[in-house]
């Protein structure tokens, strides 16, 4: 953690692949249903076409910022205050993504497993890995998240298309949902299931080679849009009732249906390992990034101490909230539109000006010469 | 490098040890085989739960059999303050996780079901593909005269009742997460298994295969429970039944027919009738439309079937006969299905088939389909059936 680890193409797009998996174990599948109704996968469509267009927007304006992630270029633009500003602004992002989730998943395991188990140790099963994962370093979990991806990658398709002798295509009308307004105009608050953005703006510095930026970022952001249009379209095949009610764990309803033939049944607790796998490096990744900011505004030799208060701080985040419901409340009011805004307004504004700033400055200085 | 990997591995894999630590032995467990619910005396519901008894099962004699599994039943506000009350009447704990069979009575189910299956999808223990079935008589009748006779297990014995849909076509095999799926539904209406015990006497006055039911067949044997036919909601109240032939029709419009014998009467001797072994060579084709607001449903069905009688009026070899045998076999099936449609269209109201779906894509917004209002506008349909049948053959012989 202490010197700058850099990190392979390969890596770095296992990395943001586990981000855009926990996000299907984070529900937000579910939310998107809740809020379109069947149009959701039209929903999806149209906001994958907006975040494609806004990252390659993101990669035209970061190449000329070499070796910078967004925290780099506020101080570009707007000097120390602006780094600051943004700098807490993307930590409170990742802390209470981080403590939402950790909540919300250790709560799922410990309704369908662990009955007996209190939160707060589940909850310590997760942070313990990840502080050890961040001593290691980036390398490690991306190592690590590179072992296992082939088997949450392949779980996740296995699930898919197990699941699809269930489907009727036909329950994924009508296609406007709950209407024109929650598909196009409301529905933008669902570009929050591309919070991998958020992680694209830090990855500038870690990569080892820079051009591979802009098609990690793209393949990304498609992927991204695949895999929750996938989710979608599967839960809605499978349960159109899903539109209406309110679900713990939509996907995890698709892995009760799943059987492989009449002797291997049952399989769910599979899917869940799978998925623990997932959240822990979604964790570990979380963490580095909330290290990475907080090293770059206190100017930390050493951030290895502080790995210990962090996970304090999320756990005790965590803990605050007073039931599940209040994670799901939170999440789909304020969190959604935290995020849409923090990734899709103030960063591209701030980048778009620093764009401007350099390209101003740069034309001054060739008149100059 | 690779050693940090290593050890981030083995503290990833410390999940895979979770399950130690709350430990529970087999020994603790009381493993609930079949659930049954019925209207209770003085409180709500009165919940039975068929529990196997593990010291004695695997046993082969019959003294094992018999101490298979014991039934534990409870008058209870809820399914769930009713495993309560058993949890503190038994030694073990009780566990939902091998339930095969979920049982309601007819009476329950007529005032509605709703709560109770929502209860039970809403268990993490319950697994999804649980049968529902309705019973004829009360859940603790079904449960206490469920015996198996080929089986030395009674859990194997609720798996393997119910595979006979895989080649008899006269029941479903119902899940408990299409039931709650079609309950909530505005596309289409639940149907379940429908049960009963066996009553030889009622079997008597049945003339046609046609006519079989739960509690309404010929059989005459040791199995003291029958499923046979199938139960018919609307909304999450039990409307009507369908009997073995009319769930076979059921089960061709839906797709769902693997395989099945059919009697039809002998195009060549009006005395005599010809069974055929059938299967769906294609989905049926299902076409709804709305003509006037009314629906207007059509559906094609592709059967291929062999003959299974042998007779001296069957000549399979002669081509014309085999146009002859198709016909009658067309219209045997186009009449059974419309008759089955029209039962569920006028008589019970119910889209079970679930063509209703076929007039999603139509809709733009979620609130336009709920405002045609399909499910009441059901009873209004009419119906164009075709069937296309395609005898291939006789089995060992063409003729005698």
């Amino acid at each position: 953690m202490d010197k700058i680890e850099k990190i392979t193409k390969a890596e770095a797009i296992i990395l943001l692949m586990t981000i855009i998996a926990n996000n299907i174990i984070f529900n937000i599948s579910a939310i998107i249903l809740n809020s379109a109704g069947t149009g959701a996968w039209l929903n999806i469509i149209y906001l994958s076409i907006i975040s494609i267009i806004f990252i390659v927007i993101v990669t035209i304006l970061f190449k000329s910022f070499n070796n910078a992630d967004i925290i780099d270029v506020s101080e570009y633009l707007g000097g120390k205050f602006l780094k600051f500003i943004t700098a807490i602004l993307y930590i409170i992002f990742f802390v209470i993504f981080s403590s939402l989730a950790l909540r919300y998943f250790s709560n799922s395991l410990q309704l369908i497993y662990f009955n007996y188990t209190p939160l707060i140790i589940l909850m310590l099963l997760f942070l313990i890995p990840v502080i050890i994962a961040n001593h290691a370093g980036l390398k490690a979990i991306a190592g690590v998240t590179k072992i296992f991806f082939p088997f949450t990658f392949l779980g996740v398709v296995i699930l898919m298309f197990v699941a699809s002798k269930d489907f009727v295509w036909q329950h994924l009308f009508p296609i406007f949902g709950f209407g024109i307004d929650s598909v196009f105009f409301s529905g933008i608050n669902n570009l929050f299931a591309f919070n991998v953005i958020a992680y694209i703006f830090l990855l500038k510095p870690l990569l080892k080679q820079e051009k591979d930026f802009k098609t990690i970022s793209i393949v990304s952001v498609i992927i991204c849009g695949i895999y929750i249009l996938m989710s979608i379209v599967s839960l809605l095949m499978s349960f159109p009732f899903i539109i209406e009610t309110d679900e713990m764990f939509a996907v995890y309803l698709l892995t009760r249906i799943v059987s492989f033939g009449e002797f291997l049944q049952r399989v769910d607790a599979v899917f869940i390992l799978l998925w623990i796998l997932v959240f822990l490096s979604f964790l570990s990744f979380n963490f580095y990034c909330i290290l990475k900011i907080l090293k770059k505004i206190l100017k930390f030799e050493n951030v290895t101490e502080l790995h210990y208060s962090l996970a304090l701080i999320i756990l005790g985040i965590a803990l605050s909230f007073k039931d599940i419901i209040t994670v799901k409340f939170i999440l789909r009011n304020y969190f959604r539109i935290y995020s849409v805004i923090l990734i899709f307004a103030i960063s591209f504004i701030v980048l778009l000006f620093a764009y401007f700033k350099k390209k101003l400055i740069h034309g001054k200085e060739i008149m100059k010469k | 490098m690779k050693c940090k990997q290593i050890v981030l591995i083995l503290i990833f894999c410390l999940f895979f040890l979770t399950g130690c630590s709350s430990l529970s032995d087999i020994e603790a467990k009381a493993y609930v085989i079949a659930l049954g619910v019925d209207n209770g005396e003085s409180n709500n519901i009165k919940l039975s739960l068929q529990i196997a008894v593990l010291s004695s099962s695997g046993g082969s004699s019959g003294e094992s059999q018999k101490k298979d599994s014991s039934i534990i039943s409870v008058e209870c506000t809820d399914i769930n303050s009713g495993i309560s009350l058993i949890n503190s009447y038994i030694s073990k704990q009780i566990d939902l996780s091998h339930c095969k069979a979920i049982i309601m009575s007819e009476e329950l189910s007529s005032n509605g079901v709703s709560n109770h299956i929502c209860t039970l999808i809403n268990n993490v223990q319950i697994r999804p593909d649980c049968n529902i079935i309705i019973s004829k008589c009360s859940a603790y009748d079904f449960l206490n005269n469920s015996k198996p006779v080929f089986e030395s297990i009674q859990a194997n014995y609720y798996e393997s009742i119910l595979n006979s849909t895989k080649y008899t076509g006269y029941i479903a095999d119902l899940y408990l997460s299409d039931f709650y799926s079609n309950i909530l539904s505005k596309s289409s209406q639940a149907t379940a298994i429908l049960g009963g015990i066996s009553s030889k006497e009622n079997g008597k006055e049945l003339s046609s295969t046609s006519d079989y039911m739960a509690e309404k067949t010929s059989i005459d044997g040791k199995n003291n429970v029958e499923n046979m036919g199938t139960a018919i909601f609307k909304d999450d109240k039990l409307v009507g039944e369908l009997n073995n032939i009319e769930t076979l029709c059921h089960l061709i419009i839906t797709n769902k027919l693997e395989n099945t014998t059919i009697t039809i009467p002998n195009p060549f001797d009006s005395n005599s009738e010809i069974s055929i072994y059938i299967h769906l060579s294609k989905d049926t084709e299902k076409h709804v439309e709305l003509i006037n607001g009314y629906p207007y449903i059509k559906c094609h069905s592709y059967i291929t079937g062999n003959v299974l009688s042998l007779g001296d009026s069957l000549d399979l070899t002669n081509s014309s006969n085999l146009e002859i045998l198709n016909s009658a076999l067309n219209n045997y099936l186009e009449k059974n299905i419309n008759d089955y449609l029209y039962k569920t269209s006028k008589k019970f109201k119910s889209d079970i088939a679930g063509f209703g779906k076929y007039l999603l894509p139509q809709y733009l917004t979620w609130q336009d389909w709920l405002d045609s209002d399909w499910l009441n506008n059901y009873e209004n349909a009419f119906f164009e059936i075709s069937v296309e049948t395609q005898i291939q053959s006789g089995y060992l012989f063409n003729k005698l």
